[in-house]
């Protein structure tokens, strides 16, 4: 009778580890929910940080870019382009802005990439001014074909997540003896 | 204490349950922070792209060139000048830009000959401004911006120009000369205003959101009488995303007059 009483009182009893079993479920289902959530947040925060300093990097090319008001002419360019101390892939070019508003095209990638398998054609200043048969009259930098190309391929490749951001400026331009304002684009990307 | 010692099991799953409770806390503030993280940077980035482009466009306005006759084209034009040279010029005589009123402007350059009753020498500076405005912003087409010279001396503004994207007759007047903005759905509407006080164009500007804004002070000298003196004229450039905030009637508070040629 008292054995039985005995069996009564450890019902259930599987031991000292069974006994806890129950309370480690939430404790499990804590530290997985936690982990996730953590490893979202850090994931999130290491690509806006990536963002944002790309961002932060065109904005530093483009501050170079601009540190003269005046673009002289095409050597004055060119050596502000290389005044550009950077470990990204960067591209930067020089577009009329015309006063007239029935002129003005509205150019980004599509544009460049829709109007023109050979960028360097839409990459001009106006022909009535420049002599459209000049070197000169193409104001990209940094000036070598292998960087235009992999602009090229990079516009065409981009995705979601390795995107080619570009930033527009006005600026001014001398041709001849005037200063005009320019569109400045500058693209980079990772 | 027989009694306590059967209840351990309880104690502990209660124990698990706090856990998870801090847990999920935790887990709802780290979770909002990443949410609101995007945002913050996403904010930091237009901040510093809109006021840099702000800045880039004042220093494009300051250091652009303008043709001194008749002529519209500056590569055909025989005599030329910096653009706020050319505005400090006009200033100089009579402490006014341009040849009427604030809000008024003759086309300089309507014909070939200029006809007294529709253009007006007087105003090429005055009309080369609001032009070179216009275009310096032609690169962001869902942005409005105001530019403005402010007299601090005298407390009063000498040249004022907005542009407002009308969204509410965007239909009606869409055949018109306005130029739609394809981006917004907008018409982009240019004026020259002449407010009576600096407190109005507060009032209306600041109802827009994600205000960029640059200034530069600048010294205008002008002639009175046989002395001349010095002003210093505040040239700010603010600009912000086109929203419907601003709407149309707010500009007569202005006295505002459109220009869309």
């Amino acid at each position: 009778m008292v054995r039985l009483n005995m069996k009564k009182k450890q019902k259930g009893y599987i031991g000292a580890i069974g006994d806890d079993l129950p309370s480690l479920i939430p404790i499990f289902i804590g530290l997985l929910i936690f982990f996730s959530v953590f490893l979202s947040t850090y994931n999130n925060y290491k690509t806006e940080t990536q963002n944002f300093d790309l961002h932060q990097d065109a904005i530093d090319i483009s501050m170079t870019l601009r540190s003269e008001p005046v673009i002289i002419d095409y050597n004055h360019f060119t050596n502000i382009c290389n005044k550009v101390n950077t470990n990204r892939n960067w591209t930067a070019f020089l577009i009329d802005l015309p006063q007239d508003l029935d002129n003005y095209n509205e150019v980004d990638l599509e544009f460049l990439l829709t109007n023109d398998e050979d960028n360097t054609q839409i990459i001009v200043l106006d022909e009535n001014i420049y002599d459209p048969n000049s070197e000169q009259n193409i104001f990209y930098c940094p000036n070598t074909s292998k960087n235009l190309d992999k602009f090229k391929t990079k516009v065409k490749t981009q995705d979601e997540k390795h995107k080619v951001l570009v930033y527009v400026y006005p600026i001014n331009l001398q041709i001849e003896y005037h200063a005009v304002p320019v569109r400045l684009y500058v693209a980079v990307w990772e | 204490m027989n009694k306590l010692k059967r209840q351990k099991a309880q104690a502990a799953i209660t124990d698990a349950l706090f856990f998870l409770t801090i847990i999920i806390v935790l887990t709802v503030m780290l979770f909002k922070y990443s949410a609101s993280y995007g945002d913050r940077v996403d904010l930091a980035i237009n901040n510093l792209y809109f006021k840099e482009y702000s800045n880039s466009a004042l220093k494009t306005i300051f250091y652009s060139e303008i043709p001194l006759d008749y002529n519209k084209n500056i590569f055909e034009s025989e005599e030329i000048d910096y653009l706020m040279t050319a505005v400090k010029t006009d200033f100089y005589p009579d402490k006014h830009i341009g040849s009427g009123d604030l809000n008024y402007m003759f086309n300089p350059i309507d014909e070939d000959i200029p006809n007294p009753d529709v253009s007006n020498p007087d105003d090429i500076a005055k009309y080369n401004l609001f032009h070179t405005i216009k275009s310096v912003m032609m690169p962001l087409p869902s942005y409005d911006f105001t530019f403005y010279l402010y007299n601090t001396n005298d407390q009063k503004f000498e040249y004022i120009m907005l542009k407002i994207t009308d969204f509410e007759n965007s239909e009606n007047d869409s055949n018109k000369t306005y130029k739609l903005n394809d981006i917004n759905m907008g018409l982009s509407k240019y004026y020259l205003c002449d407010p009576l006080n600096y407190n109005d164009i507060r009032e209306v500007i600041s109802k827009a959101n994600d205000i960029h804004a640059s200034s530069v002070p600048l010294t205008f000298t002008a002639k009175e009488g046989r002395d001349e003196t010095e002003l210093e004229i505040t040239s700010t450039f603010a600009i912000w995303p086109a929203n419907k905030s601003i709407a149309q009637k707010e500009l007569e508070k202005l006295n505002c007059k459109i220009y869309n040629d």
